[in-house]
């Protein structure tokens, strides 16, 4: 990982303090048990966690599954009765467990279109291999403890076709790579399959049976490890099993294309893809004639390019962009070329698509104008998939060249590279605030009555137009309340509130984004990559899918509410607001509860010190500081209180709360003075009025050397002038002492404006009797005049 | 284990044989020019017996020159006089011999070289030795480069550094480089030479000529290319017999040069033959010794035997088996060692075992080869176990020591496991071992998908990468030359980067799976000499420089270290093979060849090595022509010759398992299985994939935990702790009871002396004597003959016999 930089790191800490309204006292899911099931068949799911008691429902992020019975086993068990339809989509349908008080981590069940079976203990040899009776297709479920071999006897004819796909770290549960092999007849191992650049840890293969016999399928973790959560589900059948496509997408409507590496080798298909207003993906699971469905798709890319495909015409002149290039690196060493026109000014962007369409490439792209190279790019842009941008200088024919970074090739090597010139996007996403819950930013809980209030940062590219963001699909009774985000920031707080008698539900909500880009609207929607396996190094995410709506569950109120009391004068840049914040605790709940903010106005900073109210207390003041940065406006501040509560952490957020914010009344200089340890002096200071009639005000001196004292000293309206008598301590340190500040409490209490003036204000302390010996030389004086400058005229911050 | 020369050899007499041919008279060098007016060659007179035996005789030779107007003799050193060629006639005991002399130049008296004369200076009064100005942080505030490595640097600090000081040319005499070498000035090195010693005045005369350094050109002219020492054996019967030796260095236009007052000289036996500073041996106490010379970056030598004078056993060549026999005795002859008796079949049947399976013979195995009556059992046993799975284990092992196959912190464990899998199915499939390691030096891919680029992501790091292929491939230890050259061999620090260029270029990234990296050729990088701060090209170790243009340069390396031009790959792996079955190699320690540490029998070395190239680097090939020599067929029983012999494979060692052989054949016999961590149920020790894999008993007994390459990491040294965990741990009592091998033997009808028969056989492949049986039988709780059986199979465990392989 790239180190944070300074401001990064210092946001992150901001946010890192100020947690928001999603953490729960919601349900946990720590354990699916069967995670698969066939298509129009039922089952009855074991979903073990934690606070799974009253849960009453299952949120599911498509169609397809219906729950036809919860039933609590115990508090941390529930048996799900799920039936999936005839018509039931394969492949991972995700799903959070709903209950009062919010919603569960993601979990997946897995629709497959074979009838399942259970492994049989003791299989861990091939002679005492499990028989399986292959037909038309079969899964089986199983579980690999450490160092365990599970082995399956498959009767096979010469000729005939097995296809395996596992699906282990695809379940989304545990770390498990698996690995496969196929032992035939004599002993001898026939195929084998580890990695995969489509299902990437899961091991797929197909082989043709050159003997008659029991074939033993072999399955184990890759590195001999495993326990009692390594559980797979592998597909046995008669199936194709593909890699990629050529071409590997193509604007919406029929596309005719070839697939790349079964065991029998390419297969022709036709398929229709849909007109979408993005481009975006279609995961497509092949089947050849008469055989069963792959059940593992490969992604197709979808976008409304031209589509030339390599061989089919001339790559000499593909025409100009945008366009995108379809081939396979066929032969070891393999550099394909394509010619294509562009005009001086453009900003093209040009994009692989490799790894992302299941194809071994590791891409490295060069682009070659009629001046001379313009990019030479082998990087990692998007998982291995090169992608690079260029400015055209001059019109004419530019060659594009793509190689395998290894200088591999082979039949299914293939490749799609999109040439389009850059366009305005947007992308939302919610700051991951618990790196190590990644999820409890990932969804939404809204206490009825109640109000959460969740940060949302916008990623523009090309615009720099205000953000407004639009919560959609809400459940009953929640109503959203989000600022724009305004050019040159990124980040804004939405506010969600339900009413008192909001329906407990919960919705998957469509976030979008409207961007004012510099030729129309730019749409963009919040999107989550949701991390259900981590691995090695790091807490890597191993396997997750990317969703494109927001979890948003209504939940029972929390016992307690958050209220702020508005304040009644403004802050002052370079001063300090306190602000009351009330607790109101219900029945049975007298817990401390921690006040934090998700955001404060630009360059206003809280304490460092957390901010509580204990037990027993109702109230407590939560400190703004405006730094000498901070641009005066109307700000809007909210807080978040949290408490744990049957070991759940619950959250309830308080209303807005307005905040001006000004400039200091006056200006205000020290003049340099200098004292005798034990005695005493006055400092004078000049007061420069900026406002007019600024009333009455207290002044206090502050970064005073240890044993120094001032008292306050108070200020007739539009005082100019005033000293501070000071008293140095004996044990004063002989120094200079360069600390000095003021504090004007400007206006009438209880809440003056309070600002810090003066900054920078000397006292000198010198020994007993030095201080007419201590004056200093005029050329020390002018030393100290050009450093003081010079600190003044450096850049803060 | 015997490593000390002066033991060598004890028993050794004098045997007048007529093995060697009839006596003559032998002078050094064989020719001799001398140009310039200080120009000299010294000349040795090598007398050699019938028996072998040599002597100097230069002093008592009757020598002439023929034209005595060209050149002059006297004391044993040749002078020039004047321009022509001539020849110098020596006479001895009715043998003659000549050399051809040619004067040139003979009135040039030419400057003096820093590089040429000066520097040699310090290297033979010592002055850049590691202790003295050598260290890194000189010494007293003067420091050269160590052994000499950096002489432009060494001249700035003579003469440019404290201008006056050290060197002043204005007054050449009062230099402290002088007044300190002659102890005129206090020095903590004391006096290094005389006023009047040619040291010395090579030293003054540099500074009165000017101090001068070499122009640039003719510094790379006053580099030698190498050097040659005089005579290139020697064997003196008898103490304080004495032979001079005499050094000519070579340089690149085809001069040469008598360096022998220049030379350093050491001997690795001072007991056997000590050598002067002059150059002069003295022998000793019977033994061996390997006398070298050093000049310049080069060390040369010459074995020298010394044998006690009067008679002893004679010498007796039993029939060989095969070529490897002939090779051995013709050392032996030499040494006059007999070789010891052929073992028994029982004694054949465990040692062969265990060093082709890492396995004991099982019972059955036992009875099989004792009943058969056929005269090539031995021959079919060998050809039985090298086609074993074991066999296979046995060197994936090894192997995997060399590369050092171990998970690291950026290595994961599946990464690992597959590139010892990788190794594996390549010995199991007989792939030839030039190939094997040639893959691994040149692999480019993911860490996953080619295992074997995993030697590159298990060290990283360029400079150590370097030294392990050196030490793995080659069996040479360069890592002094990383900061200086090497003072014990010819590898320098020209050597050293020029070697590590090769990569210089290895790129890394990540591959799709977040533990998965790629290597690949990056195409761009250097390793910048750390003298010159520059570039240094890729550079073959003692074989050029290497044409990368345009390619992976570790695909240009791989090439080389496996073609014929590298004589040194074969010679390491032959050695490592042998090794593995002698318990030593020819070559001792296998991966220290170096000149000062020469084979203990070349011609073996040299034969076994071509053996495997002939074969296609066929490893089985290879070890089998080793196990059916009757050398490796030697009992350890010694005779009154070879009783002190341990480096010429005159008998067999006895030597402890290894700490893998010693845990499988525990676990076979008391029929038990090891849990280790992340191996499928029932793998054996030898199988363990992961070098950081162990348990408590495999690191007692010295498992490789593969943290370096160096032969050093596999221990069988016994010490206390094994003792102790035998006798008290849960490897042999948990084992022999939870094995239940006694109770199912006496379940199944055994008596107990058929019991103690069995355990015999099972673990010692051998039957118990009648004595030991009956004081065992004595032993026998007869009601109860289950436990006390136990304990005698507990106590076979513990014996000797049963940890040693003999």
């Amino acid at each position: 990982m790239r180190p944070l930089s300074r401001s990064q790191s210092r946001a992150l800490l901001l946010l890192c303090v100020a947690a928001p309204a999603a953490l729960a006292w919601s349900p946990r899911v720590t354990r699916v048990e069967p995670r698969g099931l066939q298509r129009g068949a039922a089952c009855e799911v074991v979903v073990a966690g934690e606070r799974l008691g009253n849960a009453t429902g299952l949120l599911f992020d498509g169609g397809g599954i219906a729950v036809e019975s919860i039933a609590v086993n115990e508090d941390d068990e529930l048996a799900v009765a799920v039936r999936a339809a005839d018509d039931c989509p394969l492949g991972e349908h995700r799903f959070l467990i709903v209950g009062p008080r919010g919603l569960s981590e993601m979990a997946t069940l897995h629709v497959g279109p074979f009838p399942i079976a259970k492994e049989q203990e003791p299989n861990d040899t091939p002679d005492g291999a499990q028989s399986i009776e292959r037909g038309d297709g079969l899964t089986i479920r199983g579980v690999i403890d450490e160092a365990d071999v599970d082995c399956f006897a498959v009767e096979l004819a010469a000729g005939e076709r097995l296809s395996v796909d596992v699906v282990a770290m695809r379940l989304g549960a545990a770390f498990f790579d698996a690995f496969i092999d196929v032992v035939d007849p004599s002993g001898t191992v026939v195929a084998s399959a580890d990695d995969d650049p489509v299902s990437l840890q899961d091991p797929r293969l197909s082989f043709v049976a050159e003997t008659e016999g029991p074939h033993v399928l072999r399955i184990r973790e890759a590195a001999f490890g495993g326990d009692f959560e390594s559980r797979y589900l592998v597909h046995v059948g008669d199936f194709p099993v593909v890699q990629s496509a050529l071409p590997a997408g193509g604007p919406g409507g029929e596309l005719a294309a070839v697939l790349l590496s079964d065991a029998r080798g390419p297969i022709k298909a036709r398929l229709e893809l849909p007109f979408l207003p993005a481009a975006s993906w279609l995961r497509w699971r092949a089947s050849d004639a008469g055989a069963a469905v792959s059940p593992t798709p490969i992604p197709l890319r979808v976008a409304e390019l031209r589509n030339v495909v390599e061989g089919s015409e001339s790559s000499d002149d593909v025409g100009a962009a945008p366009v995108a290039l379809n081939g396979v690196l066929s032969e070891p060493g393999e550099s394909d070329r394509y010619g294509f026109q562009a005009i001086a000014g453009e900003l093209l962007e040009v994009e692989v698509f490799a790894a992302r369409v299941g194809s071994p490439v590791d891409a490295v792209i060069a682009v070659d104008g009629p001046g001379g190279p313009l990019v030479r790019n082998d990087d990692d842009g998007a998982i291995h998939d090169s992608r690079a941008r260029f400015r055209v200088a001059q019109t004419g024919r530019h060659e594009l060249s793509i190689r395998d970074h290894l200088g591999r090739g082979g039949p299914s090597h293939a490749y799609r590279i999109e040439v389009a010139p850059v366009q305005p996007s947007l992308a939302l996403t919610t700051p991951i605030l618990d790196p190590l819950r990644p999820q409890e930013s990932q969804r939404i809980h809204v206490p009825r009555g109640g109000r959460t209030a969740v940060l949302v940062a916008a990623r523009r590219d090309r615009f720099d137009g205000p953000v407004t963001i639009d919560f959609g699909d809400l459940p009953s009774g929640v109503r959203a309340t989000v600022d724009p985000i305004p050019p040159g920031e990124h980040l804004t707080v939405a506010l969600l509130e339900a009413e008192a008698d909001a329906p407990l539900t919960a919705t998957l909500s469509r976030v979008a984004g409207y961007g004012d880009g510099p030729s129309g609207t730019v749409i963009g929607s919040l999107s989550h990559e949701v991390g259900l396996v981590f691995g090695e190094p790091r807490r890597t995410v191993y396997y997750g899918p990317r969703i494109d709506r927001t979890p948003i569950a209504v939940t029972e109120p929390p016992p307690f509410r958050i209220t702020v009391e508005p304040p009644r004068s403004p802050l002052a840049r370079d001063g300090r607001k306190d602000l009351v914040v009330r607790v109101d605790r219900g029945e049975g709940f007298d817990g401390p509860v921690t006040i934090t903010s998700p955001r404060l106005p630009e360059w206003v900073e809280r304490s460092e010190d957390p901010v509580t109210i204990e037990a027993g207390q109702t109230e407590t003041v939560f400190p703004l500081i405006a730094t000498d940065r901070a641009a005066p406006g109307e700000h809007t501040v909210l807080f978040v209180g949290a408490a744990r509560i049957d070991g759940a952490e619950v959250a309830a957020a308080s209303d807005r709360t307005p905040v001006r914010l000004v400039a200091p009344h006056a200006e205000l200089r020290i003049a340099h003075t200098t004292v005798e340890q034990g005695n005493e002096t006055t400092v004078r200071c000049l007061v420069d009025w900026i406002v007019d009639s600024p009333g009455a005000a207290t002044a206090t001196l502050h970064g005073l050397p240890k044993h120094a004292t001032a008292p306050r000293v108070t200020l007739a309206p539009g005082q100019s002038e005033f000293a501070f008598p000071v008293r140095a301590g004996a044990d004063t340190p002989a120094a200079l002492h360069n600390t000095l500040f003021v504090e004007l409490a400007v206006g009438e209490p209880p809440e003056p404006v309070r600002q810090f003036v003066g900054r920078g204000g000397v006292l000198e302390v010198v020994a007993p009797g030095g201080a007419a010996r201590r004056q200093i030389s005029r050329l020390e004086e002018l030393r100290r005049e050009a450093a003081r400058a010079r600190s003044a005229a450096r850049p803060q911050g | 284990m015997n490593s000390n020369y002066d033991t060598l050899i004890a028993s050794i007499g004098l045997t007048l044989t007529a093995a060697v041919a009839a006596a003559e008279l032998r002078v050094y060098p064989p020719e001799a020019s001398l140009a310039g007016v200080r120009d000299r060659q010294a000349v040795v007179v090598q007398r050699v017996l019938p028996t072998g035996e040599t002597r100097d005789v230069t002093d008592e030779c009757d020598a002439r020159v023929a034209d005595e107007s060209i050149a002059a003799f006297e004391h044993g050193v040749l002078r020039p006089s004047a321009d022509g060629a001539t020849t110098l006639r020596v006479a001895h005991d009715g043998h003659s011999a000549e050399v051809p002399v040619a004067v040139q130049r003979s009135d040039a008296d030419a400057p003096l070289s820093f590089g040429r004369d000066v520097m040699p200076v310090f290297m033979k009064a010592g002055c850049n030795m590691g202790k003295c100005h050598g260290s890194a942080r000189g010494q007293d505030g003067f420091r050269l480069s160590l052994f000499g490595f950096d002489p432009p640097g060494d001249h700035f600090r003579l003469v440019g550094e404290m201008p006056g000081r050290r060197v002043n040319v204005a007054r050449p005499e009062a230099s402290l480089l002088l007044t300190k070498a002659i102890g005129e000035s206090p020095h903590t090195g004391g006096k290094r030479f005389d006023r009047d010693s040619e040291s010395y005045a090579t030293l003054l005369r540099w500074i009165e000529e000017g101090a001068g350094d070499d122009a640039e050109e003719s510094a790379a002219d006053a580099e030698p290319i190498g050097i040659t020492v005089y005579p290139p054996e020697a064997v003196l019967v008898g103490p304080t017999q004495r032979q001079r030796l005499v050094v000519v260095a070579r340089y690149a236009d085809g001069a040469t040069r008598d360096v022998t007052p220049l030379a350093v000289y050491l001997s690795n036996n001072d007991s056997a033959a000590a050598v002067d500073e002059a150059g002069v041996v003295t022998s000793g106490a019977r033994g061996e010794a390997f006398v070298m010379a050093r000049y310049a970056t080069f060390t040369e030598g010459v074995p020298v035997i010394v044998l006690p004078e009067g008679g002893g056993p004679e010498f007796t060549e039993p029939e060989a088996f095969n070529e490897v026999d002939r090779v051995v005795y013709d050392k032996l002859r030499k040494l006059r060692i007999t070789p010891s008796a052929v073992c028994s079949d029982e004694v054949f049947l465990r040692r062969v075992s265990l060093d082709l399976t890492g396995l004991t013979p099982t019972p059955e195995r036992f009875e099989a080869f004792l009943s058969d009556e056929s005269p090539d059992k031995r021959a079919r046993l060998v050809g039985e176990l090298l086609r074993s799975q074991a066999f296979v284990d046995v060197w994936t092992m090894r192997l995997g020591e060399l590369l050092r196959i171990r998970s690291e912190n950026q290595v994961s464990y599946k990464a690992l496991l597959r590139f010892h899998n990788w190794v594996r199915d390549r010995v199991a499939a007989g792939e030839p071992l030039d190939r094997l390691f040639g893959e691994v030096l040149a692999a480019s891919g993911g860490t996953f998908d080619t295992p074997s680029t995993n030697f590159f992501q298990i060290e990283a790091n360029s400079l150590q990468l370097t030294e392990n292929v050196a030490q793995s491939y080659l069996g040479m230890r360069i890592q002094c030359a990383q900061c200086h050259n090497h003072p014990f061999d010819r590898w320098t620090m020209d050597d050293y980067y020029g070697f590590a260029s090769f990569f210089s270029q290895v790129g890394f990234k990540q591959s799709r799976d977040p533990r998965e990296f790629i290597v690949y050729d990056a195409g761009r990088g250097e390793i910048d000499h750390v003298v010159t701060g520059e570039p240094v090209a890729p550079t073959y170790l003692g074989g050029g420089p290497a044409d990368c243009e345009d390619r992976d340069r570790r695909e240009a390396l791989a090439e080389w270290i496996v073609s014929p031009q590298n004589k040194a790959f074969a010679r390491n792996l032959a050695n490592i093979v042998w090794a593995h079955h002698f318990g030593r190699g020819i070559v001792e320690p296998v991966d220290d060849v170096r000149i000062s540490n020469p084979p203990s029998n070349e011609e073996l070395l040299d034969y076994l090595a071509g053996r495997l190239v002939e074969s296609g680097y066929d490893l089985r090939s290879l070890v089998r022509e080793i196990v059916t020599s009757r050398t490796y067929q030697l009992a350890t029983a010694a005779n009154p010759t070879n009783r002190h012999d341990a480096k010429h494979f005159s008998r067999a060692q006895v030597r402890r398992l290894r700490a893998e052989a010693l845990l499988d054949s525990i676990s076979q016999i008391t029929a038990t299985t090891d849990d280790f961590p992340r191996l499928p149920a029932g793998a054996r020790a030898a199988q363990i994939a992961d070098g950081a894999t162990s348990n408590y008993f495999l690191s007692t007994f010295g498992r490789a935990p593969r943290e370096t390459v160096c032969a050093c990491e596999v221990d069988v040294q016994p010490n206390l702790s094994q003792a102790l965990h035998l006798l008290n741990g849960d490897a042999t009592n948990d084992k022999v009871t939870e094995g239940g091998v006694v109770p199912r033997l006496l379940g199944g009808g055994a008596t107990p002396r058929q019991v103690v028969e069995r355990l015999y056989v099972a673990c010692y492949s051998r039957r118990p004597t009648e004595v030991e049986l009956e004081r065992l039988l004595a032993t026998i709780d007869s009601a109860d003959p289950a436990q006390s059986l136990n304990d005698v199979f507990w106590a076979l465990l513990n014996s000797k016999e049963f940890l040693f392989n003999h």
